[in-house]
């Protein structure tokens, strides 16, 4: 017997982007299903077992600003964290940890487990169903209609799926995984665009056979990091990291048997990522390199695989195993798994509209890696903003839209929705044109109150958020308010600190405005408030770089009228008198919902942007004519 | 396009006229206008009464020095041709006053107007009727073609490739510093700061060296670019050097340049004209021979007039034929030459093909006729067919305007490197600087920068 069940949201596949956007619908009151294809590799961690970095560390940081899990879950399962760029100044900072995977899973599992709302089913999804362009439910393997309002689609990278490893090619997932076949017809029948991308992983070592001696320490930071503003945790225990260098002999091997490279044997036909390319590819692209960094990282207290970041390849195994062993340190490394490519369908996300909603599908939505991205967090972040503007969708509310100038999550939405992208899409802090707004210290001033009138932000968080606002303008009157006078004390500090003394009374926030001037230098000689080096960092940041960080404001501003200027989805652009037949086609094709989002099409001149500026205006005042 | 900037723009077309003005609209304008003008008596006027005119002068704040003297006409706003407060100066018709005039309001707090942009405010501020919308959209559209082919055009391939050169140090070097900040841990060089410095002072220093030359007027310069055609032996050279042994300019060499580049500057009835890449027309008269069709069609498509040459002696031929084939929506002025010898040129049989083109019939080894090619010159150029000279003229501003905000962002950055600010902090004086100069050769920052990671450097995951 067929009883068909009825949920507000189903959540297709249980990755990163799965989990993130079935626990915030979840968390928003809507009844959730949560799929996967397997139970068991719940918010797996495929292939590098880290967390954040450059860009990427500030996406998890948005996250759990935003109400989202990531952050919580990485800080339980580091092994070690790093804030790197350290020595570049705080608003390059990014916090990067190395993941216990399957903690990391335990920690999601444990998660997801906790909101009543939300069931998990181990079952794979055949087809989906819509009527006229709206979704109505999904039909699993096993023949059962599921009916929903709402569907997200977080398949990773297994539409389809190919696993290539020198000359053999396989169906499947990830990790010796199942791939979801018949979904990518269903999708491909309703009129869905995909394409094939690729992405591949290295091979994992068992680290009772490296010797670690030839090798150069990376242990992680003393100071403890967290990702989450909530995180209550004051210790850690670490491990570290490993480096060591590919070789000359390696390098002739892979020239050697590029003739099996699957990439270049013909055997590959998705996109690869520029800057995640296989060592083959490096050795090719970059042939004067005398030698490539190879990190071992560690996968997990519970298992002895070492990952070997920077071997991404799928030469064939006995090539993998000759190669491993040319490396300083890995002379006699066993190989517990190899490594592979994998190709996979994923949809072209410019369908999409800042929501990650479908334009033409009403009720569907796409996060993660399906959408050409790659990564964890960008695959988490989409994830987190699909699922709450599923939710949205369902109480029938506008959904919520992270702007440029808001988050790196702004920048990743909208240069895939508006750019589109050829190539596993990559996070990178030089793709902001913001980036000293956009920082790892204030995401929560950026978009807890965002993620609080969404209604995921739960009133502790929120309230921690607008206490720390509220103290940091007081302190930043304050600080304008206060006068210091010379004194010996002060001017010896201030010739120490390598900068000049002062002549007559000033600020402390003039003095703070100093490069070299700290507030903890300053609290040596003047008495002043205590406050938490939290506050403490904020304030020099916002002291120190108030000129630039004025200028970004004032590039904000600049397009802010532009962004302003709604564009009917509907427009019929060829009859715009004028427009460049460039500019027709490509407006035609992403349908901007702003003027600000129509300047940042390829194609699209300012003198295109000064014509519908006009357009605009005239529709306005024929509207108001009548 | 941001209606809180002021802007400014030459109003009149740039030519022998007897009056030229320039206008300027936008919050700043009282207050530029205080700055530039002075009235009869020498004074600084602080309150100016709508709608009257004051004669008076326009100089330059800095030194106190005459630019013009010139008649100021205050609108304020809603009232005004843009809805915001108006200025108007009315200057003398000379270009190299007009260009002056302009040039102090861009340094006194005004930004150059964007093609059609008077328009534009007018348009959204209410001032032109619905009716007109199309219309508005019209002159937008055409003077951004105009601007956009004459912003290539003009741009001599020796400036062009000046600029490129100077954008492309600043390109390598962003990418070098943004790749270390997204990828800290990969074997990337670090910031040299001494090093960095010495960069980006250079790039100011070749910026400084093109704008010394703009100042004495060599290289940007204004006037129509005008292109002669024709086969071979059909007399170009002689009709050049005829027209140059009258009017010629000043004859200038653009130093360090090969002889491709060289450019002749002359003057018919007052209006400037360029006479683009005559290299080859002066030693040979096989211009197109030595170029090629291509080549010919590329300077062709960027000229502002084109003078095509026919052999009066001799009966039109294919390669006549093909040549007018490949004549741009430009003014053309047919010129038949030699008619000093016994004329066999039909061309009442061409007459479909040479359609309202002028005929100019001229001797240019007698130097009979050439009166009448003045005349038809100047009837094209100030019967408006020709947008060159106002637009060239433009660019030209434009391109000083740019390379001096270009300086000055440049020099912001290397004065936060020096001061210790953090890398982030010159990495936005940069990425402005390359906005900046990407705005003359007509290229977009946006995703180069993260282009030339990729090209340089062999990063991992």
């Amino acid at each position: 017997m067929n009883c068909v069940e009825r949920f507000d949201v189903v959540v297709i596949g249980a990755g990163h982007a799965g989990c993130e956007a079935a626990l915030a619908a979840a968390r928003m009151g809507c009844s959730t299903l949560l799929l996967t294809l397997n139970l068991d590799n719940i918010a797996m961690m495929p292939c590098n077992p880290s967390v954040g970095g450059p860009a990427k560390g500030h996406l998890v940081r948005e996250i759990d600003a935003l109400g989202g899990q990531m952050g919580l879950t990485a800080d339980s399962a580091s092994i070690q964290m790093r804030m790197l760029n350290t020595a570049k100044g705080p608003a390059v900072h990014a916090l990067r940890a190395q993941a216990d995977k399957l903690e990391y899973q335990k920690g999601m599992r444990l998660a997801l487990g906790k909101e009543d709302l939300l069931q998990i089913r181990q079952v794979l999804v055949e087809e989906l169903l819509m009527k006229d362009h709206v979704v109505k439910g999904v039909l699993t393997e096993n023949g059962e209609r599921i009916d929903c309002d709402v569907v997200v689609l977080a398949t990773g990278t297994y539409l389809r799926g190919r696993v290539i490893i020198g000359s053999t090619s396989v169906e499947g997932g990830p990790n010796g995984q199942r791939a979801a076949v018949k979904l990518s017809a269903s999708l491909v029948q309703a009129g869905i665009r995909l394409r094939r991308f690729k992405t591949g992983t290295p091979a994992r070592v068992d680290a009772r056979s490296i010797d670690f001696s030839r090798m150069k320490i990376q242990p992680g930071d003393e100071q403890m990091h967290n990702f989450s503003f909530l995180s209550e945790l004051t210790e850690r225990v670490q491990t570290p990291c490993w480096l060591t260098y590919t070789t000359e002999d390696t390098h002739r091997l892979i020239r050697d048997n590029l003739f099996q490279a699957p990439l270049y044997s013909g055997k590959i036909a998705g996109t690869g990522p520029r800057y995640c390319p296989s060592i083959e590819v490096k050795i090719v692209n970059f042939p004067d390199k005398e030698a490539h960094q190879v990190f071992i990282e560690p996968e997990g207290a519970s298992t002895r695989e070492m990952y070997v970041q920077g071997l991404s390849t799928s030469l064939p195994a006995d090539i993998q195993v000759a190669m491993l062993h040319s490396i300083p340190g890995l002379e006699n490394a066993r190989v517990m798994r190899y490594g592979y490519a994998i190709e996979y369908d994923c949809i072209d996300p410019t369908q999409l509209d800042l929501s990650l909603g479908f334009k033409d599908f009403s009720g569907l939505f796409a996060a993660g890696q399906v959408n050409g991205s790659s990564g964890y967090e960008e695959a988490a972040a989409q994830g987190l903003m699909a699922g709450i503007n599923a939710a949205r969708f369902v109480k029938i509310l506008p959904p919520v839209i992270v702007q440029r100038n808001e988050g790196y999550i702004g920048v990743l939405i909208d240069d895939l929705v508006t750019k589109g992208t050829n190539e596993p899409y990559r996070i990178m802090t030089s793709r902001a044109e913001y980036r000293l707004l956009l920082r790892h210290d204030n995401a929560d001033l950026r978009l807890t109150k965002k993620g609080f009138d969404a209604g995921l932000v739960s009133l502790k968080r929120w309230e921690k958020t607008a206490e720390k606002t509220k103290l940091l303008e007081i302190m930043l009157e304050q600080l304008k308010k206060t006068m210091v006078v010379p004194s010996e004390a002060l001017q010896k500090m201030l010739c120490e600190q390598g900068t000049t003394e002062i002549r007559t009374g000033v600020s402390v926030y003039d003095l703070l405005k100093r490069p070299n001037v700290s507030y903890s230098a300053l609290q040596s000689v003047l008495s002043l408030p205590k406050m938490s080096c939290e506050i403490v960092f904020q304030l020099e940041v916002m002291i120190k770089y108030e000129g630039y960080i004025k200028k970004q404001i004032e590039q904000v501003c600049r397009v802010e009228s532009l962004e302003g200027k709604a564009l009917s989805i509907t427009l019929d652009y060829s009859a715009i008198k004028g427009l460049s037949t460039e500019a027709i086609q490509k407006l035609t094709a992403i349908r901007p919902v702003s003027i600000g989002q129509a300047a940042r099409i390829s194609g699209v001149s300012p003198a295109d942007i000064s014509l519908l500026l006009i357009f605009t205006e005239q529709m306005r005042r024929g509207k108001h004519a009548e | 396009m941001v209606e809180a900037e002021t802007i400014a723009a030459i109003a009149t077309s740039v030519g022998e006229a007897s009056i030229g003005v320039v206008r300027v609209s936008g919050p700043a304008s009282v207050k530029i206008a205080r700055a530039v003008f002075r009235n009869s008596k020498n004074e600084r006027i602080c309150k100016f009464v709508a709608r009257k005119m004051n004669y008076g002068k326009m100089i330059e704040p800095e030194t106190g020095s005459l630019i013009d003297e010139v008649l100021c006409f205050y609108m304020p706003a809603p009232h005004s041709y843009t809805g915001e407060d108006v200025f108007e100066f009315q200057t003398h018709g000379s270009s190299v006053v007009l260009h002056k005039a302009l040039q102090v309001l861009l340094r006194t707090g005004a930004r150059l107007a964007m093609p059609g942009e008077f328009t534009q405010r007018a348009f959204l501020n209410g001032r032109i009727d619905l009716s007109q919308a199309e219309a508005v959209m019209d002159i937008i559209r055409a003077k951004n073609d105009a601007a956009l082919k004459n912003a290539t055009g003009h741009l001599s391939g020796v400036l062009s490739a000046k600029i490129q050169a100077i954008r492309k140090e600043i390109l390598d070097f962003l990418a070098s510093v943004e790749a270390k900040l997204d990828y800290p841990e990969e074997d990337i060089e670090g910031l040299d700061i001494p090093q960095a410095e010495k960069l980006l002072l250079a790039s100011i220093q070749a910026i400084d060296n093109l704008l010394s030359t703009a100042q004495v007027g060599r290289i940007l310069r204004e006037g129509i670019s005008t292109v002669i055609v024709g086969r071979p032996n059909v007399g170009k050279s002689s009709l050049l050097n005829t027209l140059l042994g009258e009017n010629r300019a000043l004859v200038t060499e653009i130093p360090g340049t090969t002889r491709d580049s060289i450019e002749e500057y002359l003057t018919v009835r007052g209006i400037p004209l360029r006479l683009v890449d005559t290299a080859g027309l002066r030693t040979s008269d096989d211009y197109i021979e030595k170029l090629g069709m291509q080549r010919t069609r590329d300077y062709l498509n960027s000229a502002g007039l084109v003078l095509f040459l026919l052999d009066a002696s001799q009966s039109l031929t294919d390669e006549d034929l093909a040549i007018l084939q490949c004549l741009p929506s430009v003014p053309v002025i047919i010129i038949v030459n030699k008619i000093d010898l016994p004329q066999l040129i039909e061309l009442k049989q061409w007459e479909s093909f040479i359609g309202s083109y002028r005929v100019v019939a001229l001797s240019a080894k007698d130097r009979k006729g050439f009166a009448a090619l003045e005349q038809a010159i100047q009837e094209v150029v100030f019967m408006g067919e020709t947008q060159g000279l106002e637009a060239s003229c433009v660019a030209n501003v434009r391109h000083i305007e740019r390379l001096k905000c270009a300086k000055v962002q440049i020099l912001s950055g290397v004065t936060a490197l020096q001061a210790g600010l953090p890398v982030d902090c010159m990495v936005i004086d940069l990425r402005s600087a390359l906005e900046s100069l990407g705005q003359i050769t007509g290229e977009t920052v946006s995703d180069e920068v993260v282009r030339e990671i990729f090209a340089k450097f062999c990063l991992g995951k």
